[in-house]
């Protein structure tokens, strides 16, 4: 079953077209990969899926409902959530706060029993932090817990932006070059992560990147983008040796 | 912790409110003066006024520069319901007051979400623009309305009766502020919080991770309004008497001023701030008048001092380290002796008990950082240079003065000049801005909460690390 169904998505910013009829489709459970050249509307497709940019024309399917027109944060507690191309985490909290604020969706007190201290919310916070800590220890973060976020080492900022993600329990999970500016021995253990991801939990990842060993290490298929419109999608040894693929993006065999 | 113990730690918390409020008002108020009560009275005000808009600007990072009209609504309208619904004798005052204090509450919640819905869509100076003309749209609405008293003010009466209504009692102020500062921190202390902290750091990425950044940004506008609406319905029945100028731009300035002094995000830094900037100016009104010699003199002295001594202090620190720590140590050692020396003279002087308290706790305070923390001896020599410096600003303002004396042209523009120490509030109070922006850009506590870990940690002692909820 699909889990995502991109249908002829376009969207234009005055004369230009940012992405151009592009549909896809994201299986439950699958590694898929979106990669093309700088200013190919990779992160674009991103917000359109994520509710940030609504598309000029075309649908966008989440779940078997389209999720066009719906706000960023209605399309996060449908079970898309994201990271950031440039890290956006919430750089005065501490990693475990940053973290919080992802499982906060989920929460069923309100605001006004928080405001008089009752004990479901005060139970629920512990909740929260407890499940926090969890996840903070998945991604070896949890020595980090009570540093603030904007003092982390870059590494760990990008694992921690993966971490706060998946604190909302996302079905489908967006990660936006989650390799840029990783040294090899910190995407090795990157790749390992994502496969964990998908291994343990099942998680169904769509990902952005420009590092050609950790997409092809890691996509189970991929989708390539230029100049706003698809130019091949298969697995990754068909990509490999797409000539149009080469010719755009690659530049020689890999 | 488990619902039994919540439960009990609660009733206990409230219990010692309770007996607070209950002291403050049997005890310590009558025993002291008309003028320390206001003192106390108004500075809680201010103290619930920076916590209120701390929430809007400093929790949710929503840039509101027009918090006095969510006062000054509040205060209008409970005073409007009073003078036609109120007869005295017919009603216990301090429960009719807590009626009012609800309307206040809920006119200015009103106010908020219509301020609210603008931050929506605005950010950063645009949204300032929008509350601050908000701001004044609402002193020029009542000023043309001749049933709310125009320009010449409202008189806050009972229906059956003339005499201004002056029913706040010193209890409920303490009261609010608790209540005020309780339910900030309560929300800090639950997940609750977080949403609105994430908004003030990311927009973009708090939604994408599911946070309805439009309900929490109105949230905060209407709660943060709700509480300067209860201070604005404690002050006009407090007074008895309201004008405009006392909600005017001005009002929202030093709002701001307190919010930001105190550290943007931190309720306590809020609060003190609050509390202390109306004193420190306020408790400068019995002052002698000074001459614009004098004022000038200081301030010629002062940016001099400032230009040398940032060249100089480098200068010691690479020629001569340890001689140089020495001196600046025994220097501030002087420093430390002469604070605790001021704070036992001002016990002697005739001048309100609040002044003196707060004199004196700064004194013992500093002297306690100073002496007895883990990094005394870097934080000593770093009071001796500011006492050096200090010195150096006296010692320089006398020749500058005789200077401008001297000089034709200055003695001609000066000479007739002198300032009325009250009016010195304002640039005192700028002054102490520009010092903490210059120094602690991120305000005295920052984003976080007095703690007495915190001080704990200060002294060497043994504590425990920050946890949420814990």
């Amino acid at each position: 079953m699909n889990l995502l169904t991109v249908n002829r998505a376009t969207i234009r910013f005055g004369g230009l077209v940012a992405v151009n009829d592009v549909s896809f489709e994201v299986p439950q459970g699958r590694l898929f990969g979106l990669i093309g050249p700088n200013g190919a509307g990779k992160t674009t497709c991103f917000n359109l899926i994520t509710g940030i940019y609504r598309p000029t024309s075309g649908d966008i399917l989440f779940d078997g409902e389209s999720i066009v027109g719906k706000k960023p944060h209605q399309i996060a507690a449908k079970g898309i959530c994201r990271t950031f191309q440039n890290i956006r985490l919430f750089g005065d909290l501490s990693a475990l706060e940053n973290v919080v604020v992802g499982g906060f969706l989920r929460h069923r007190s309100t605001l006004p029993e928080a405001l008089a201290l009752m004990p479901r919310a005060i139970h629920e916070t512990e909740g929260l932090v407890e499940y926090a800590m969890h996840l903070l220890d998945t991604f070896g973060l949890a020595h980090e817990a009570n540093s603030r976020s904007r003092d982390l080492d870059y590494g760990n900022q990008r694992r921690l932006e993966i971490a706060r993600a998946m604190a909302t329990k996302p079905k489908l999970l967006l990660l936006d070059e989650p390799a840029a500016g990783m040294n090899p021995m910190e995407k090795i253990g990157l790749m390992a992560q994502i496969r964990r991801l998908r291994d343990e939990f099942g998680q169904t990842i769509l990902l952005i990147e420009h590092d050609m060993k950790v997409v092809m290490g890691v996509c189970e298929s991929i989708f390539v983008l230029d100049h706003g419109a698809e130019i091949a999608h298969g697995p990754p040894e068909e990509i490999r040796n797409d000539p149009k693929v080469i010719e755009a993006y690659l530049g020689e065999p890999v | 912790m488990t619902t039994a113990r919540i439960w009990l730690v609660r009733l206990l918390s409230l219990g010692a409110v309770i007996l607070f409020l209950w002291l403050l008002q049997t005890k310590i108020s009558p025993a002291l003066g008309f003028l320390d009560n206001r003192l106390i009275q108004i500075g809680l005000l201010y103290a619930t006024l920076a916590v209120s808009l701390n929430l809007i600007n400093g929790i949710t990072g929503q840039f509101s520069i027009g918090h006095a009209a969510f006062y000054q609504i509040g205060a209008y309208t409970s005073a409007i319901v009073s003078i036609h619904y109120y007869r005295t004798g017919t009603i216990e005052p301090w429960v009719w007051l807590l009626l009012m204090i609800i309307v206040g509450a809920v006119a200015a919640a009103m106010a908020g979400f219509v301020v609210g819905l603008p931050s929506l869509r605005l950010r950063g100076d645009y949204l300032a623009v929008v509350t601050l003309g908000f701001g004044e749209i609402v002193r020029i609405i009542i000023q043309a309305q001749e049933s709310l008293g125009g320009s010449y003010g409202l008189t806050v009466s009972a229906s059956n009766s003339d005499a201004p209504l002056k029913i706040a009692p010193m209890w409920m102020f303490a009261a609010l502020a608790i209540f005020v500062i309780a339910v900030c921190r309560n929300l800090l202390k639950t997940a609750h919080g977080l949403p609105f902290l994430a908004v003030r750091e990311d927009e973009l990425a708090a939604s994408a991770m599911g946070v309805n950044t439009t309900l929490t940004k109105v949230t905060a506008f209407v709660l943060g309004a709700a509480f300067a609406g209860m201070a604005g319905a404690l002050f006009s029945h407090y007074e008895g008497f309201i004008t405009l100028k006392q909600f005017d731009m001005n009002q929202s300035f030093l709002i701001l001023a307190m919010v930001v002094i105190g550290g943007t995000g931190s309720i306590t830094g809020a609060a003190l701030a609050g509390f202390f900037l109306y004193l420190l100016p306020e408790s400068l009104r019995d002052l002698p008048d000074v001459s614009g010699y004098a004022v000038f003199g200081f301030a010629i002295s002062v940016v001099i001092v400032l230009i040398v001594s940032s060249k100089t202090r480098r200068y010691v620190r690479l020629t001569s380290p340890g001689a140089g720590q020495t001196l600046f140590m025994i220097f501030g050692l002087v420093g430390v002796l002469g604070a605790l020396f001021m704070g036992f003279w001002i016990w002697s002087q005739e001048v309100p008990r609040m002044t003196q308290f707060s004199v004196s706790v700064l004194a013992v305070g500093l002297a306690c950082a100073m002496l007895f923390t883990r990094k005394r001896m870097p934080n000593l020599a770093g009071l001796g240079w500011i006492v050096l410096c200090f010195g150096a600003i006296i010692a320089l303002t006398y020749p500058a003065i005789q200077g401008l004396q001297s000089n034709a042209f200055t003695s001609n523009l000066l000479g007739e000049i002198s300032y009325r120490a009250g009016n010195l509030r304002f640039p005192l109070f700028s002054a102490t801005l520009v010092v903490v922006m210059l120094t602690r850009p991120q305000g005295l506590l920052g984003h976080h909460e007095f703690s007495w870990d915190w001080v704990k940690k200060l002294f060497g002692l043994p504590h425990k690390s920050k946890e949420l909820a814990g």
